[in-house]
């Protein structure tokens, strides 16, 4: 059952655990010691020691960041090897602990995300005025951290147990009805372009509940409808297979895009909450507005060449 | 203004170079640290330069506790307040004394009329015009001293460190580095550590002495 990518996927997140619990047993230092007004040892060292963590924090992120990519190929590789799967979708939905554990991911990416952007602002302060934020994100991220490995590991017991599973296209097939999460799809479609219109305001708390529909919609309306344009067949609808190499990896580039976009928002929104407003917050929304309009112009791309080929919508 | 509190410095291998050290001044002039080889002169000038923090304690510049400062901080300060003259001159030895000053400048993204006349004044100033696009490591001990002044001074810090500036020195150049100095202590700290007598005679000096990480 085990292959080499699942193996070195295992490899990858316990290495990855173990520098992040190093960078946990300096978070509980920083919590309790912590003290800027202070000119002890135990202070200069703290102060030392919040670089060592930061360095850890940059190398969890970029190793989260590819332990999600990886995760999805990972799965993709054994689709060829359990009856019914097509593609990772298959594979993740063949048990609850499939997109427990991607949701997880996607949370600790976002969380690490975070704390880099303050870290970030704090650059530009002498007395490290974020340390609490910064402490309290750490300690969520760790939570996210341990539930992921938590999901991951019942998701590949229960997965050796399993030995056949869906394909996509039963999992997407939308049998006869036309609602997503109770919403009809066309309001999905209106939402989508309204919440993709409204990225550019700028009030924390509009940006965050437009950015939510935003994300979800996108979720949504690629599974149904952008999917099928990019496989060119109007009953092929899953959010995996675009990942393969058939597609030219193109799934990686809208998903890419898509939580770069929303990761950026969701910064900005949160940070503007703590009257973080200067120069470099709106360098994180011009970021964001940018990967937002590359990935909208990735996916309708799909539909319109498809028009433009055929004459036709599928 | 430079103010020390209880500073102690332990290295790395447990050796403790600084033994709870206090020194406050408040007034621009010349200051000399003297003390004996092993002292604690250099840990003392690299930690007020903020080369090194302190294990323990509190130092002071101009108002900014720089010992609590981050590092990229830390080099911003250290370029707008601070000139620091290396006891072996720490010059670019492949670059021209022209070059050489032209380095500390260019985080003032100066445009290049401005820079010119800054530099060249000063090298006028110095009597190095005719050798200022020769090599460094093709000049004599003290015209390198000269340049390593310079450069310490070419952003007109509020303080001027200088860790053991005579030491390679023959006595003339020892005499024209200590008329230098006089020339803008009215408007700086100098603050020179040495184990050369010839700082003593000069007018208005105040002295500390170091001796085993203890100033007494
Ligand atoms: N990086 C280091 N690690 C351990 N010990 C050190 C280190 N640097 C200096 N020391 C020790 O600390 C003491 C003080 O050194 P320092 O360089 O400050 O002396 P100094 O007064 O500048 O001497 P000199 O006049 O010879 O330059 C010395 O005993 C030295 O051996
Ligand atoms: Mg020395």
């Amino acid at each position: 059952m085990l292959n080499f990518y699942i193996e070195l996927l295992f490899f990858i997140e316990i290495l990855t655990f173990i520098i992040s619990i190093w960078a946990l047993f300096i978070n509980f230092k920083l919590y309790f010691n912590f003290n800027f007004n202070s000119f002890s040892e135990t202070q200069f060292k703290l102060e030392q020691q919040s670089y060592l963590q930061k360095t850890i924090i940059y190398l969890t992120l970029l190793s989260s960041l590819a332990l999600i990519i990886f995760f999805i190929f990972a799965l993709d590789s054994l689709s060829f090897k359990i009856k019914g799967a097509m593609c990772a979708s298959g594979i993740i939905n063949s048990n609850d602990f499939g997109n427990l554990t991607l949701i997880a991911k996607l949370i600790s990416f976002f969380l690490l995300s975070f704390w880099i952007s303050i870290d970030y602002f704090e650059k530009e302060h002498k007395y490290y005025p974020y340390i609490k934020i910064k402490i309290y994100t750490f300690f969520l991220l760790f939570i996210f951290l341990i539930l992921e490995k938590f999901f991951l590991i019942n998701f590949f017991l229960e997965l050796f147990d399993t030995s056949i599973v869906k394909c996509c296209s039963v999992i997407y097939s939308n049998s006869g009805t036309n609602l997503f999460l109770g919403v009809d799809f066309k309001i999905w479609f209106i939402i989508f372009i309204i919440s993709f219109l409204s990225s550019c305001l700028k009030n924390s708390y509009i940006t965050l509940v437009f950015e939510t529909l935003f994300l979800i919609s996108s979720l949504i309306l690629i599974t149904n409808f952008f999917s099928s344009y990019i496989y060119e067949l109007p009953t092929h609808k899953c959010p995996y297979c675009m990942l393969k190499h058939e597609y030219s990896y193109i799934g990686y580039f809208i998903f890419l895009t898509l939580f770069t976009s929303s990761i950026f928002n969701f910064i900005y929104a949160i940070l503007g909450m703590f009257a973080l407003k200067d120069e470099k917050l709106s360098k994180i929304k011009r970021v964001s507005i940018f990967f937002k309009i590359l990935f909208v112009l990735l996916v309708i791309y799909f539909p319109i060449s498809y028009y433009i080929k055929n004459g036709v919508w599928l | 203004m430079i103010n020390i509190e209880n500073v102690t410095k332990v290295y790395q291998n447990g050796f403790e170079a600084l033994k709870n050290v206090n020194l406050k001044i408040e007034k621009n002039g010349i200051y000399i640290l003297k003390g004996v080889s092993g002292s604690g002169k250099s840990t003392l000038l690299n930690l007020l330069a903020g080369f090194d923090k302190p294990t323990t304690g509190k130092i002071e510049l101009l108002g900014e506790f720089i010992s609590k400062l981050p590092e990229h901080h830390m080099s911003k300060f250290r370029l707008q307040n601070i000139g620091f003259i290396f006891q072996s001159f720490n010059l670019f030895s492949e670059l021209s004394i022209y070059e050489n000053l032209q380095i500390p400048l260019i985080p003032l993204n100066l445009n290049t009329k401005l820079e010119k006349e800054l530099i060249e004044t000063l090298i006028h100033k110095y009597n190095l015009s005719d050798k200022q696009h020769q090599i460094t490591k093709k000049l004599s001990g003290g015209e390198q001293q000269r340049v390593a002044i310079m450069r310490a001074l070419i952003n007109n810090p509020k303080i001027i460190l200088a860790d053991e500036p005579t030491a390679n020195l023959d006595f003339n150049n020892k005499m024209i580095f200590l008329e230098m100095i006089d020339s803008f202590k009215k408007d700086k700290i100098i603050f020179i550590s040495t184990h050369d007598d010839i700082f003593n005679d000069i007018v208005d000096v105040k002295i500390f002495n170091i001796n085993g990480g203890i100033i007494c």
